[in-house]
């Protein structure tokens, strides 16, 4: 025993090391309730009178653990602790040496789940993540009020969606591109509650065998679907009825099932409370021609240019909701769906078929100013109404394997407008006169393309692009106006005007690809035939009340125009990429023999060429330094070559300039962007120059009751323009402030009532101010401002520019006293001048109310509009040589209920 | 005498008994608890990895592993500017062994014919901690205290739970007595946010070493042999002729751990 005893002394002595001077020392051992040394526990030394750490360590595998501290302290606290076991503490002094015994706790692991919020905003590379629950407060019923919400994302009063100043080519949902360009059906009608984050992804690659072979220009937005709605059926039904001056009545249908299996999407909208669930995607300028010239040709857009020479445009909405401005009924009807037939193909299939009708009021007086001392004012009141129907059908089939991918798309869609004016044309001075007019189109247009692609390594591929596209235009304009008699020199029963228009367009585009990664370079060398043919046939004939009929000249006043272009092209890009720089060097050249019937030289051969670069350099991770510099090259649109006469309105006759040259267009600008994530702040600046020459003007021939037009050429323009913004989050107020400014100056000549060329500047500014809150109690505010200011004038420096200046002002009030009530309160000014009369301004009020019950899975909403009750609202807008001050009348209020069922 | 054999032959079993026994009723290899995080870093190179990261873990080891890297497998590399870019479809997982206070990283190769993934050894708990006593933020039902200490040329600021007496955390962060749940760098440019944490004996994730070709050299010893394989590389093409190529430092704010 006495050997033990020593045999422990000397032991203790070797474990316990003489402390350092200054260093204090504690010793022991952890084990557990059975005796067992516990090895690895955490063991912590705290100062009991203010429970700071002085020290800490492991045990090791025999449950001994050392510390030592340096910090005085008295009584002292040590504590082991280790996941499965409760923690143990003793009281202790330093020198001491103690034991802790650590008890396993009754539940080895309890399961324990805690949640943070993420990030409001990330970033990885190319792609900029928004989570929509930081960004909302449950009173948003689209994707498209989300969208409004989100820092850098600006949507128009047609829904078109631009990010941090770039168009939106299009909206998908979980990686599926289900509406084309027309994806404002989505947006504006995809329930908010759907979405769990929206990524905006710059530089999109949709053919997965070119990703790490070609970089692109594109940028899409994809709509994340929130989890728990997949797995199920899914989706809700909203009904609503009410009274105002008529029934008001309201349907919305939003059902999706993405559990397994095909993706089926089902979309459905009918109202007469002035909601327009399509966003006037019927007068977009189809075809991409335009985005040929930016980035190259792609399978889902169609190359054909549509401009059409007898169309219908949209009532003016007066910067405000259409519930406002215009009567209406309209309903859309989406089906969508997503076949994956098996891992290599998928099936994408699309629908939607549409109906409207809007009905307006309204006035206007033009002032057409010619000189300070010749001026001709025209007053207008006019009664609209507009029908419209819309089909349109698209597939698109991919398949794909590690080296061959295969992929079709085809639309089809159709168009009947119709539009019906009734007015009185009062011109200064004259009597006045009334007018009738009606307008008929019925376009169909469909397009095919299939794209094959072979990756011939692992940076290299060939594509072989094969597209077709047909469209067909039919008008009619019939419009009666006592004013065509003493214009032809008729007896004044002639006073109904007929003139049909038909335009027929096709095109055929071959493309071959050759595709070359190398380093950080690519290289994309492609060639091919670009063939389109375009008929435009035209004629105008008079007809009296007796049932006579006049056919003018119809050298003068018909068209049957064909326009054959063949364009055979060879385009090479060379593009280096680094994580600094950025750099893309691109040359087009084509040669075209083109041949259009009315001129006397029929066949014209024309060579093109189109050097483009840009470049970004990338200042820090948060900053870039851009600049692009471009000589672009092309022919006119074949809708302004044809030589004879066309009614464009009951008013309004244009013709066009057969001849042919190239339009020659030299752009360069510069831009610097800052973009923080973390803190949501942003700037950004850019200045850009262009100048077009060989293009064609206007010649003007204004009279009191009717207005010719017909283009000349050669004319020079130039475009200045510079824009700069800000936006910043500040959490410590959490409010977020956006500022926006923007300047255009342009110089152009038009020939007005004379045949003198004059120049006229134009000068355009735009002011946008935000501001918004983010509050955590029931009460937020959103501010929105936006200014302009337009000045135009001749360049003699004689006369008084023609001024115009409006602002929009709107104030939202959105409370939330209880969780599952809210209110709703948005109230919009306009105000506009001209010249020097001082603003006159209008005010319009609208409003929500929700109350939601969980247990019914119901929501009730009462709506009301123009809770003020404004009887009219006036705007004043200018351009070049034409002041127009407008005056609509307003629809009046009206309230309604509906009910929201979710599935 | 057979007393004294007696005692000591107890004494050794008893000490086998309790090295073998100690706290052994979950796989050594299992996780018991996962936190996740939001990596952010507006790095050059450094933000091909943001999104959402993951740290499994036990009381001997914990898993880090960064999900928002690309999952091509594509290497390229840029002789003008020597920098790589990698996807790592095991997602760039960093191994900690909290007894041994040793990480096995998962990085690109220095050179090409080793392969696309290479394993790379590293030391844990390298960083001297300052813990502020006077900071408190709470995460869920957890406690949490601050401690700053530098880390590869960046000072850290995080925020670490005594409760979870797990001494890892984000990235190659640890050596603290608690699970870290948040840091981020004192220039702004690192982040890791904490997204949330879970503790459950039903985790199916296993902890364990990366895959890949073991190089065995230390961080240090890999880092050298990148750069020098790069200026091998410079050398010989400059004997080739044509341009002249010269390798520059990497610039500060390319990757989390400045070079």
């Amino acid at each position: 025993m006495v050997r033990l005893n020593k045999f422990f002394g000397l032991f203790c002595c070797l474990v316990c090391a003489l402390p350092v001077q200054g260093q204090r020392l504690l010793t022991g051992t952890v084990r557990d309730s059975l005796g067992r040394p516990v090895d690895f526990a955490t063991v912590t030394l705290r100062c009991a009178a203010n429970q700071q750490i002085l020290a800490y360590t492991n045990s090791d595998e025999t449950g001994a653990y050392r510390l030592q501290w340096s910090v005085a302290c008295d009584t002292l606290l040590v504590a082991a602790r280790m996941l499965g076991f409760q923690p143990a503490e003793k009281t202790c002094f330093a020198g001491d040496v103690v034991d802790l015994t650590l008890t396993a706790a009754p539940n080895l692991l309890r399961e324990v789940v805690i949640r943070q919020d993420a990030l409001p905003v990330s970033g990885n590379r190319d792609t900029t993540e928004f989570r929509v629950a930081s960004f909302t407060d449950s009173t948003e019923f689209s994707v498209e009020d989300v969208l409004k919400k989100l820092p850098g994302m600006a949507v128009d009063d047609n829904g078109r969606i631009t990010f941090r100043g770039k168009p939106v080519e299009r909206v998908l949902i979980d990686g599926d591109d289900m509406f084309s360009d027309n994806y404002v059906i989505g947006t504006r009608n995809i329930r908010a509650d759907m979405i769990s984050s929206v990524q905006a992804i710059d530089r999109y690659q949709d053919n997965p065998l070119l990703r790490d072979i070609r970089t692109s220009e594109r940028l899409v937005l994809n709509l994340k679907v929130k989890e728990d709605k997949k797995l199920k059926p899914s989706g809700s039904v909203t009904l609503g009825g009410g009274w105002g001056d008529e029934a008001k009545w309201y349907g919305h249908a939003n059902l999706f099932s993405l559990n397994s299996g095909p993706k089926t999407y089902l979309i459905a909208n009918a109202n007469n409370t002035g909601e327009n669930p399509m966003g006037n995607i019927r007068f977009m300028a189809k075809g991409g021609a335009e985005a040929y010239l930016r980035g190259g040709v792609s399978l889902q857009n169609s190359p054909l240019n549509s401009a059409e020479a007898l169309n219908v445009r949209p009532p003016d909405a007066f910067m405000l909701p259409t519930a406002y401005t215009m009567y209406n009924r309209n309903g859309v009807a989406y089906l969508g769906q997503i076949i994956p037939w098996n891992t290599k193909v998928k099936t994408k299939v699309s629908g939607w078929v549409s109906g409207e009708k809007l009905k307006q009021d309204q006035s206007r007086q033009t002032l057409y100013k010619f000189s300070d001392e010749d001026v001709l004012n025209i007053g207008e009141s006019q009664h609209q109404t507009q029908t419209n129907q819309m089909q349109y059908l698209q597939a698109e089939t991919d398949f794909f394997t590690e080296k061959t991918g295969l992929r079709s798309f085809s639309n089809f869609s159709a168009q009947q407008d119709n539009d019906l004016l009734r007015l009185l044309r009062t011109p200064q001075n004259e009597p006045f006169t009334e007018a009738e007019s009606a307008l008929d189109v019925n376009i169909w247009e469909t397009y095919h393309g299939l794209e094959w692609t072979q990756k011939t390594g692992v940076n290299q591929a060939i594509q072989t692009l094969v597209q077709y596209t047909e469209r067909n235009n039919d008008g009619l304009l019939s419009p009666q106006y006592d004013q065509y008699a003493p214009y032809f020199g008729l007896d004044s029963s002639f006073a109904f005007l007929t003139q049909p228009v038909t335009q027929h367009s096709r095109q055929t585009v071959v493309t071959t690809r050759w595709l070359v990664r190398k380093g950080i370079s690519n290289l994309i060398l492609e060639t091919g035939l670009n063939h389109s043919s375009h008929n435009l046939e035209s004629n105008m004939s008079l007809s009296s009340e007796n049932g006579e009929t006049y056919t003018p000249d119809p050298t003068e006043f018909g068209n049957d125009m064909t326009y054959t272009q063949p364009l055979w092209f060879l385009n090479g890009s060379w593009a280096r990429q680094t994580e600094q720089l950025r750099m893309n060097v691109k040359l087009n050249g084509s040669y075209a023999p083109v041949v259009l019937d009315q001129l006397e030289t029929k066949k014209r051969q024309l060579w093109m060429f189109q050097p483009r670069a840009n470049v970004a350099f990338l200042l820090s991770p948060r900053a870039t330094l851009s600049a692009s510099v471009q000589s672009v090259q092309r022919l006119p649109s074949p809708t302004n070559l044809f030589g004879g006469y066309l009614a464009q309105s009951y008013a309004g006759v244009r013709r066009g300039f057969s001849d042919l040259g190239l339009i020659r267009e030299q752009n360069v600008s510069v831009g610097y962007r800052f973009d923080n994530n973390t803190r949501q702040s942003s700037f950004n600046a850019s200045v850009s120059a262009a100048q077009t020459n060989n293009a064609f003007g206007s010649s003007y021939l204004i009279d009191p009751y009717l207005t010719v037009v017909q283009g000349f050429r050669p004319v020079q323009m130039q475009n200045l323009s510079a824009m700069g913004g800000t936006s910043r989050y500040f959490s410590n107020i959490r409010s977020r402030f956006e500022v926006g400014v923007q300047w255009q100056y342009s110089r152009e000549p038009n020939r007005v009532n004379s045949t003198e060329e004059q120049i006229f500047e134009g000068q355009n500014w735009s002011l946008m101010f935000k501001y918004g809150t983010a509050f955590d109690f029931w009460l937020n505010i959103f501010v929105e401002s936006r200014t302009m200011l337009f000045s135009s004038s001749p360049d003699n420096g004689e006369d008084e520019p023609l001024r115009s200046q409006y602002f929009v002002n709107a104030l939202k009030l959105v409370a939330k006293p209880v969780k599952n009530f809210s209110l709703t309160l948005e109230t919009r000014q306009i105000a506009s001048r001209n010249q020097n009369d001082p603003f006159q301004a209008y005010y319009a009020m609208d409003g929500d109310c929700t109350y939601t019950i969980s247990k019914w899975r119901s929501a009730f909403t009462l709506s009301g509009n123009n809770l003020l009750g404004a009887a009219a609202f006036e705007r004043v807008s200018a351009s070049t040589f034409v002041q127009t001050s407008s005056a609509v009348a307003a629809v009046p209020g009206f309230v309604y209920l509906r009910w929201t069922f979710q599935l | 005498m057979q007393g004294h054999l007696n005692y000591l032959t107890a004494s050794i079993f008893f000490i086998v008994c309790t090295s073998l026994t100690g706290f052994g009723q979950i796989e050594n290899s299992k996780a018991i608890g996962q936190v996740i995080y939001h990596q952010q870093a507006d790095l050059l190179e450094g933000k091909n990895t943001n999104g959402i990261s993951y740290l499994f873990f036990n009381t001997s080891a914990s898993l880090y592993v960064q999900t928002g890297a690309p999952e091509s497998a594509l290497i390229t590399q840029n002789l003008e500017d020597f920098s790589y870019n990698s996807g790592d479809k095991l997602d760039f997982s960093i191994y900690k062994d909290h007894r041994a206070r040793k990480i096995w990283f998962s990085t690109f190769c220095y050179k090409r014919e080793l392969g696309s993934h290479c394993v790379v050894e590293d030391t844990l708990g390298a960083t001297e901690w300052l813990i502020d006593h006077s900071a408190h933020k709470r995460f869920g039902t957890y406690q949490c205290l601050k401690a700053t200490g530098h880390f590869r040329g960046r000072d850290y600021e995080v925020w670490f739970t005594p409760d979870i007496p797990i001494s890892s955390g984000p990235f190659k962060l640890g050596g603290l007595p608690g699970l870290i749940l948040e840091g981020r760098s004192t220039d702004g440019l690192v982040q890791f946010i904490f997204q949330r944490l879970e503790l459950s004996p039903d985790l199916p994730r296993k902890i364990q070493k990366p895959e890949g070709f073991y190089t065995g050299l230390s961080y240090e010893e890999n880092k050298k042999a990148f750069v020098d394989n790069v200026k091998k590389i410079a050398e010989e093409l400059n004997a080739e002729g044509g341009a002249q190529i010269t390798v520059g430092e990497m610039p500060a704010n390319a990757w989390i751990e400045v070079w």
